[in-house]
């Protein structure tokens, strides 16, 4: 017989792992407040039962800091992140660190790790069981690069077994939940709560705000390579960035789709760039709709889709920009899911914030 | 030393200061005890600790206490995660959830056939008149009409309030083993018989409320309302869970999904907002004003301005979302999203 979980089970573990994820400690909770604490309480009805429980925090006396030993971690460790790393974050949620699984170690300090969760009852397909004796789970799908000086107290060790599956498992998982799942939903909290140490670690890393592929760019040659392309280039750009270069990037007519110069306001395109070796080699336009753009207290929401197959793997570049501005998306309020994108601008200041429109900049390795 | 056992250590050591045991006491009786209260668990409870309220809590505080220092902390260094909470200024979160898996138990003990063979029979009931076509259960499973009645039912739970079955005619025979009273061919029988006389008090089309079938067995069958002492097993309730990762993915695949974010959501909205959400949401919507006449309350501003809080706090809830905006999910994610919240509304107009 198929054995089904309570449903009052799954509520159980899923505010557990929305308190887990994203509310803030105790001494937070019970403070005076903040712009931030309003903002979250307004959105967590947990945190509004604990407020009015009145428990006050207690202090035990002992913090992680106080017994980390400074070790070199390895594969196959289980370690908790470095707790000032903690903090208010996107989505007015408090972001506190998981724990995470080592999977390698590169000479210059950094660390591969996949972000874990302790409750089994959130598993899907493509999750791995920590073993050991230590309950949880590994989230392949969910991998991240941090500095070694991230990682705070070792925790444990997962079982043989458990590294080399999740080393051997694909980043995408064959079986993706359903969009609106539970499950689905539960993912996307723990890929936006990676990113958010992530982001920091990577930063940290390459003393820079851009990584990855745009990263690798040769910004010598970049004008040049563009140039050869069928491309308008702006006069110049006034930051001077090779982000800001290829967002006012256009693409000559030519390159376009015939409909296009009559095109539906909600019809738009992205422009996919194929760079090979630090150069950008070729460039694509890929069709795209707008779904939504509203703008509420001074932040403007845009989202919409294209084939997910054509730029699947790639790393995606938003700005909200019009002839005078160009404006990048709100910290961790961007992202894209299965063709499915989406970004948060602040239009706070800008003189018409509707005159801007989106401008949406793929880089893919070949 | 590892890192959990200091944890564990610390805390453990915190909670016998003096105010430790007033902050267990404190925690359980803000988050436990409103949980409780009225559910089939607060009645099992107070048949094992005596029926005063203070008494109850108090036998909680001790019984959880026992909970966290024999088996939840000694545990700690299974759940990383919760080490880490502790060492990192969230031992009242941690706190927190060893209540919930402790709740969790008991309710789960408490719905054993052996333990509590009434509040068993009583899903059972239900069960069986779900899977059973000659029956005719409503959406919340509260209660049951056979299919071949005719006519308009008749819904009137408050017609049944003060019967005294005693003194009706017995429920057919059980014969020689016990168990059959658990049996759907039984039920079925049981439920056609109950509500046979049920109609002939109350009209052909009365639905009956399934806790009165219940009631009225328990009334014949004496065995039925004899509680066991709670017998808690030692796995705490996550090792339990585990079986094989793949049975694990089965379960979590059919999960109930947007539900969940409803009751997150309603967990904030309190009686008077979930009425007014649930008769706005009506097709057709109840006026502002009739609202105010139900609740009882002056003039239809209050009625409009609570809606609207409630409105705007669920678009900013929604907004906040994991993952894309919900402008970008499948249509009848947001539409699951309000029926599960009409649903939960629902009860709280149902049964004031």
């Amino acid at each position: 017989m198929k054995k089904t979980t309570d449903a009052s089970r799954i509520v159980l573990a899923w505010l557990h792992a929305w308190n887990m994820r994203c509310c803030p400690p105790d001494a937070v909770l019970a403070g005076s407040g903040g712009p931030e604490l309003e903002a979250h309480l307004d959105i967590c009805p947990l945190c509004r039962q604990a407020r009015e429980d009145g428990l006050s925090p207690i202090d035990i006396g002992l913090q992680a800091k106080d017994i980390a030993r400074r070790q070199e971690p390895a594969s196959g460790e289980l370690w908790s992140l470095a707790g000032d790393l903690a903090g208010w974050g996107p989505k007015c949620r408090y972001y506190t660190p998981p724990v995470v699984l080592v999977t390698g170690l590169t000479p210059d300090g950094a660390v591969s790790v996949v972000q874990t969760f302790g409750d089994p009852l959130l598993a899907g397909p493509g999750d791995v069981p920590l073993g050991g004796g230590i309950i949880g789970f590994a989230e392949p799908w969910n991998r991240y690069t941090l500095r070694k000086e991230d990682l705070e107290l070792l925790l444990g060790a997962v079982t043989g077994e458990c590294l080399r599956q999740v080393t051997a498992c694909p980043d995408t998982p064959a079986a993706s939940p359903q969009p609106g799942s539970l499950l689905w939903f539960f993912r996307h909290m723990e890929v936006e709560t990676g990113w958010y140490f992530a982001s920091q670690a990577i930063a940290g890393l390459l003393d820079g705000e851009d990584a990855g592929v745009l990263c690798s760019l040769d910004p010598a040659s970049l004008a040049r390579d563009l140039g050869r392309l069928p491309l308008i280039l702006p006069d110049g750009v006034a930051d001077g960035s090779m982000p800001t270069l290829l967002a006012h990037t256009m693409p000559a007519d030519d390159l376009l789709p015939h409909a296009a110069a009559d095109r539906k306001q909600e019809e738009t395109w992205i422009l996919k760039f194929i760079v090979s070796r630090g150069r950008i080699r070729d460039v694509q336009v890929v069709p795209a709709m707008v779904t939504l753009q509203a703008e509420e207290d001074g932040v403007m929401l845009v989202s919409g889709h294209c084939d997910p197959q054509q730029v699947a793997t790639g790393e995606w570049l938003f700005r909200w920009q019009s002839a005078r501005w160009s404006v990048s998306p709100l910290a961790g309020q961007y992202g894209v899911d299965n063709g499915v994108f989406w970004a948060a601008f602040s239009v706070d200041g800008l003189a018409d914030p509707l005159q801007g429109e989106l401008v949406i900049r793929v880089l893919v390795t070949e | 030393m590892s890192a959990a056992t200091r944890a564990a250590e610390a805390l453990i050591a915190r909670l016998g200061e003096e105010d430790g045991y007033a902050h267990v006491q404190r925690l359980v009786q803000s988050r436990a005890i409103p949980q409780i209260r009225g559910s089939a668990l607060a009645v099992y409870l107070g048949h094992r600790f005596g029926p005063a309220p203070d008494g109850l809590a108090e036998e909680l505080v001790q019984e959880y206490l026992r909970y966290l220092l024999e088996e939840f902390l000694p545990r700690l260094g299974e759940h990383p995660d919760l080490v880490t909470a502790i060492l990192e200024g969230q031992p009242n979160k941690v706190l927190r959830r060893a209540l919930d898996l402790f709740l969790w138990k008991l309710r789960d003990a408490a719905r054993k056939k052996d333990n509590n063979p009434r509040a068993y029979l009583y899903r059972r009931v239900q069960g069986v008149l779900r899977e059973d076509s000659r029956f005719r259960l409503t959406d919340d499973g509260w209660h049951y009409l056979p299919a071949d009645v005719d006519g308009e039912p008749i819904r009137d739970p408050a017609a049944f309030s003060g019967l005294e079955y005693g003194s009706w005619p017995a429920p057919p025979d059980l014969g020689t083993t016990r168990d059959t009273l658990f049996t759907a061919a039984y039920l079925a029988k049981a439920a056609r018989v109950f509500h046979r006389l049920a109609a002939d008090r109350l009209g052909p089309g009365v639905t009956v409320p399934v806790k009165e079938l219940a009631r009225y067995l328990a009334a014949h069958v004496g065995w039925l309302d004899r509680l066991q002492p709670l017998q808690l097993t030692d796995d705490l309730p996550l090792a339990a869970e585990i079986d094989t990762m793949e049975e694990q993915v089965g379960r979590t695949m059919a999960m109930p999904s947007i539900a969940v974010l409803a009751v997150q959501f309603a967990m904030g909205m309190d009686e008077t907002a979930r009425r007014i959400f649930y008769w706005r949401l009506g097709d057709p919507p109840l006026p502002f004003r009739e609202i105010a006449e139900r609740l009882g309350l002056p003039d239809h501003n209050r009625t409009y301005r609570i809606y609207s809080q409630t409105e705007k706090a669920m678009r900013k809830f929604v907004s906040h979302w994991s993952g894309p905006p919900l402008a970008e999910l499948p249509d009848d994610v947001g539409l699951a999203f309000i029926e599960e919240l009409r649903k939960i509304c629902k009860r709280s107009v149902s049964w004031p």
